[in-house]
């Protein structure tokens, strides 16, 4: 495939190739996307709408020549290389990079942020370029630049031989203590060289500007102190899954994508909170213990739940109601209860074993029928492996894996999925989930986030019955989830829902080619692959039971290829501010696809 | 695609550095990843939020797939403003003990700030079932009401801020934890990814027998892995070439005597042809090395990469020196890839002396256990030896096949 295919086509694609390797037969070694004919045109059938070659994708031609030309105006602008004579239409006009008029939005003794949404009528020109560009340089003159982020999030060709795009810029520099940091959206028009791949700035306008001055650094990383003499620290924990690769016995189970997560708890009932680690095929899973002075001790081994499965999320909680606090996590396709004998060992172990091969991701917990002890809902992801197994149709695919509710009947967990409802619309993609109050009713309900469609929205009818109503009441947020989380953001008393979603300037860029996407044919189903790639979404409680998408005017979405945002009140203000962990897949090669 | 990633070391939506959105009262949010000092990059996945040196201001554990793999980042926000948490339990008949799907709404400054006792959200994560409130400037608390999972409520009222409180469903008002806050004196420091030099010790987590498996030596062409068995073996795949096989060559000398001590047979065994037999020996002499040394024809080496692959991956790139450690009954528990570090391979010859030799398990080389015991396809291997031209190791291996699968009685 030529490069500019692959970028359009990783773009919609998501995880699931790559998550596939997981889940296959250990002896055989991982069959990757395009190495087997069959699966090759099973996938050229789901992006026949997306491939760029066939599509005729200009606008992606245009994008790298304007990207090219911007990164030298960058290294001018940023590190005072010279500005590249030519790299400038005659008559080029610009707004000041950093608006002469700001406004205080916050301000609170820790950090003052600075804002601008207008646009200013000022334009300069060539000849006195340096003019626009004074007030950002100063602003960024603490220190060296330590992040200069710059993505284009879309390509809109007007005919004749200009076109314009629309940039998010992120700059911060200077040096701890004081930090400065400049988030900057806008526009440039660009006029078309000799061919496509030459392009020159004709106007650049800001319309929109935020500063934000902090006088110390909110966080500092303190895990070498807590974490770093515990043994075997290094080796286990500053080695990446992509170093591990091929440095493990395949027979355990390998992952490629990285997908272990995190528990948090008192397992030793001291009141403070210890951390459970599940790790990769082939190293041991960890609990290190909150000593209560500054440092941890790992006692996986004594606890017996240092297990070398490939395991992805854990829980600690008190499963069978004796005061004590029990894990649970997904190993493979099953989840596995180890319950705490009360002196800090597991030995006692129950298997959930749902009959198939399909594995376990995200797991939570809560008594959603009220019969006083805890059941547990396991998301799961792909089923039918990759010919059968990819999502269809891509945008709104309900051919996913069944996700299972394992109800806690005492001495006896059951598969209660059918009979409670949860049933309903139970083939997506799904990565993560949240037993929560999401109607206000007093009772436990589930929102399920499923990557490659809709997610569900399962309300509670007080008995531990659900039914999906994620659509009727708004809150199906169509597109590509890897989590969720909840709280009440904007203080109204009805909480709020915030989907991980994937963010892609290239999948954005491309769905917005209203002629080109799909041949302009299906308008519905064209917002939902622009939507796909828009990036985290915020739902507002609004009116009654229903939720509203507040994402564009909350500004939210830019949150990168994000897997576990979550609401965190960092600055104890009362408003919850948001944390979004990204990235996909980094690897030695810093060229990204 | 994911060929391209793996394969050719490509990124994928690399480097991507986290963010953080500061929340204006609720109605903008604002990108403020960078002075928050939270852009970090590299692939996370999973994060959990907990009070981890107890200062009333939220920290954050972070999860990733890129190095380092773990992050635990301490928020040390300045400011005065106020902040309460609680930690709810009950022991009532008809509610969890960990009081998950509580509600709990706390009226503070002219606010409602309402949250739940969860287990699990966002992607593979669980926070602290602690409940955590900022109040601003509020300095006290108004009243609290607390919705337990059987929808019973209580009410408080008039709390004390900048507290850690528990509370147990029906027990009278909240109380104070009696957890100390964690004294933190020590300077943040980054953690480095490390380099691969130390990933190449392979723990070959269900053992595969080798008894069978040939050592020629240069004067015994049918010797094999049971003339050895009784004690653990190393056998080194090493060549007159390959710089660093000599210089490994001469650490086993250096140490030849602890190693001895420990009960280890080396045996090496030359990959050159039969044109460097005379200089191979010369450099095994000079080491002490030659009383086991052998000879690794095409079909050793075939043979080593077949069950290598069986461990590994299939086309695994293997530069010299490779070597495999069986234990004292000839079956391998460990691939090393490049040169064995010998502090490490004196500790593993002390587990393994401490490790069960009838059990197919080598779990305990990786310092951790199982939970799914999977064997090994024999069938597999057993195949590859038969597409190799090696029928006898094809009827050894082939003898394994269910061999944990109770016998028929017929």
């Amino acid at each position: 495939m030529p490069p500019l295919t692959w970028k359009v086509s990783l773009a919609f694609f998501c995880t699931v190739s790559t998550l596939f390797p997981c889940t296959q037969d250990p002896q055989k070694g991982p069959t990757f996307l395009t190495h087997d004919p069959e699966v090759a045109s099973g996938v050229a059938a789901n992006v026949q709408h997306v491939d760029p070659a066939a599509g005729g994708w200009r606008s992606e031609v245009l994008h790298d020549a304007a990207k090219n030309s911007l990164k030298k105006f960058l290294g001018w602008l940023i590190h005072e290389k010279d500005l590249p004579s030519g790299s400038l239409a005659d008559g080029f006009t610009t707004s000041a990079l950093r608006p002469s008029h700001l406004d205080t939005v916050f301000h609170d003794g820790t950090m003052t942020v600075l804002h601008s949404t207008k646009m200013e009528a000022h334009r300069f020109g060539v000849d006195d370029i340096g003019g626009a560009t004074t007030g950002l340089r100063t602003a960024l003159e603490g220190g060296p630049v330590f992040n200069d982020f710059f993505k284009f999030i879309s390509v809109e060709l007007s005919g004749g031989n200009t076109f314009q795009t629309q940039f998010i810029m992120h700059l911060a520099a200077g040096e701890a203590p004081m930090i400065t940091q400049v988030n900057i959206e806008g526009t440039i028009t660009w006029l078309i060289g000799e061919d496509d791949e030459h392009v020159k700035m004709q106007s650049l306008e800001v319309h929109h500007y935020e500063e934000l001055i902090s006088l110390k650094p909110t966080f500092e990383d303190i895990t070498a102190a807590t974490f770093g003499d515990t043994p075997r620290w290094k080796l286990q924990m500053l080695h990446g899954v992509d170093q591990y690769m091929g440095k493990h016995d395949r027979l355990i189970g390998r992952s490629y994508i990285g997908s272990q997560g995190i528990a948090v708890g008192d397992i030793n009932g001291d009141g403070r909170d210890d951390v459970y680690v599940p790790q990769q095929g082939g190293l041991p899973n960890r609990l290190y213990i909150h000593k209560g002075d500054h440092t941890v001790e790992e006692i996986s081994k004594a606890a017996q739940v240092d297990f070398l499965d490939n395991t992805r999320a854990a829980l600690i909680l008190d499963l069978d109601n004796d005061g004590d606090q029990d894990l649970a996590m997904s190993i493979g396709s099953s989840v596995l209860l180890a319950f705490n004998n009360g002196q800090g060992v597991f030995d006692k172990r129950k298997t959930l074993r749902y009959p198939d091969n399909t594995e376990v991701f995200s797991l939570c917990a809560a008594d959603p029928d009220n019969d006083g002890d805890l059941d547990i809902y396991a998301s799961r992801y792909i089923s039918g492996g990759l010919i059968g197994g990819m999502p269809t149709p891509y945008h709104d695919a309900n051919n996913g894996s069944n996700n299972i509710y394992w109800r806690n009947d005492g001495y006896e967990w059951v598969d209660a999925t059918e009979e409670s409802g949860l049933s309903d619309n139970n083939h997506k993609f799904s990565l993560g989930a949240i037993w929560e109050d999401l109607d206000g009713d007093g009772d436990m309900d589930l929102y399920v986030a499923n990557d490659f469609g809709r997610n569900n929205l399962y309300v509670n009818d007080g008995n531990g019955h659900f039914h999906d109503e994620g659509v009727a009441r708004g809150a199906d947020d169509i597109g590509a989830a890897m989590g969720v989380s909840v709280a009440d953001a904007n203080l109204d008393g009805k909480m709020d829902i915030l989907v991980t979603n994937m963010f892609s300037s290239a999948g954005r860029r491309i769905a917005t080619q209203n002629d080109k996407f799909m041949d302009g044919n299906d308008v519905e189903v064209h917002k939902d692959y622009v939507r796909h790639a828009r990036g985290n979404s915020l739902l507002f409680g609004g009116e009654g039971t229903d939720f509203l998408d507040v994402t564009d005017q909350t500004r939210i979405a830019v949150g990168g290829w994000a897997w576990s945002a979550k609401f965190v009140d960092f600055n104890n203000d009362g408003f919850d501010d948001i944390y979004s962990p990204n990235g996909f897949l980094t690897n030695e090669d810093s060229q990204d696809l | 695609m994911a060929h391209l990633v793996q394969k050719q070391g490509l990124s994928w939506s690399g480097r991507e550095r986290n963010r953080m959105f500061l929340s204006v009262r609720g109605e903008q949010f604002i990108d403020a990843s960078s002075v928050t000092a939270t852009d970090f990059i590299g692939d996370a996945r999973a994060l959990g939020l907990v009070d981890w040196d107890r200062d009333g201001r939220v920290d954050m554990l972070l999860r990733n797939r890129t190095a380092p793999r773990l992050r635990l980042l301490r928020n040390q926000i300045g400011g005065d403003r106020h902040w309460l948490q609680l930690r709810l339990s009950s022991q009532t008949f008809g509610v969890n003990r960990d009081a998950i799907g509580a509600r709990v709404v706390v009226e503070a400054g002219g606010r409602l700030l309402t949250r739940t006792v969860t287990a699990g959200d966002g992607h593979l994560s669980q926070s602290s079932k602690t409940l955590f409130f900022g109040l601003d400037d509020a300095t006290k608390v108004d009243k609290m009401t607390v919705r337990w999972p059987n929808g019973e409520t209580q009410e408080f009222h008039d709390l004390g801020v900048d507290a850690h409180l528990v509370l147990q469903q029906g027990a009278g008002a909240p109380s104070l934890e009696a957890v100390k806050k964690v004294a933190w004196s020590h300077a943040p420091q980054a953690q480095e990814r490390m380099d691969n030099g130390d990933l190449g010790r392979v723990t070959v987590i269900t053992k595969i027998p080798m008894s069978e498996f040939p050592l020629p030596s240069f004067e015994n062409p049918d010797r094999k892995v049971s003339d050895f068995a009784g004690r653990p073996l190393l056998i080194n795949f090493w060549s007159t070439t390959c710089a660093a096989c000599l210089e490994e060559l001469d650490a086993f000398h250096t140490r030849h005597k602890k190693l001895k001590s420990v009960g280890l047979q080396i045996v090496p065994m030359l990959a050159d042809g039969p044109e460097k037999f005379d200089q191979a020996k010369k450099i095994l002499a000079a080491v002490n090395m030659q009383q086991h040394a052998g000879v690794a024809s095409k079909e050793v080496t075939a043979g080593m990469k077949i069950l290598a692959e069986a461990v590994l991956t299939k086309d695994v790139d293997m530069p010299l020196p490779v070597s495999l450690l069986l234990d004292q009954n000839g079956q391998l528990v460990q691939i090393h890839l490049g040169a064995v570090r010998i502090p490490n391979l004196l500790r593993d010859l002390a587990i393994l002396r401490r490790m069960d030799p009838k059990s197919p398990s080598a779990s305990a080389l990786a310092h951790g256990s199982r939970v799914i015991f999977r064997d090994r396809d024999f069938a597999g291997i057993s195949r590859y030896f038969a597409e190799a031209k090696m029928p006898e190791l094809a009827a050894y291996y082939a003898s394994f096949i269910d061999r944990f699968r109770p016998k028929s009685k017929d």
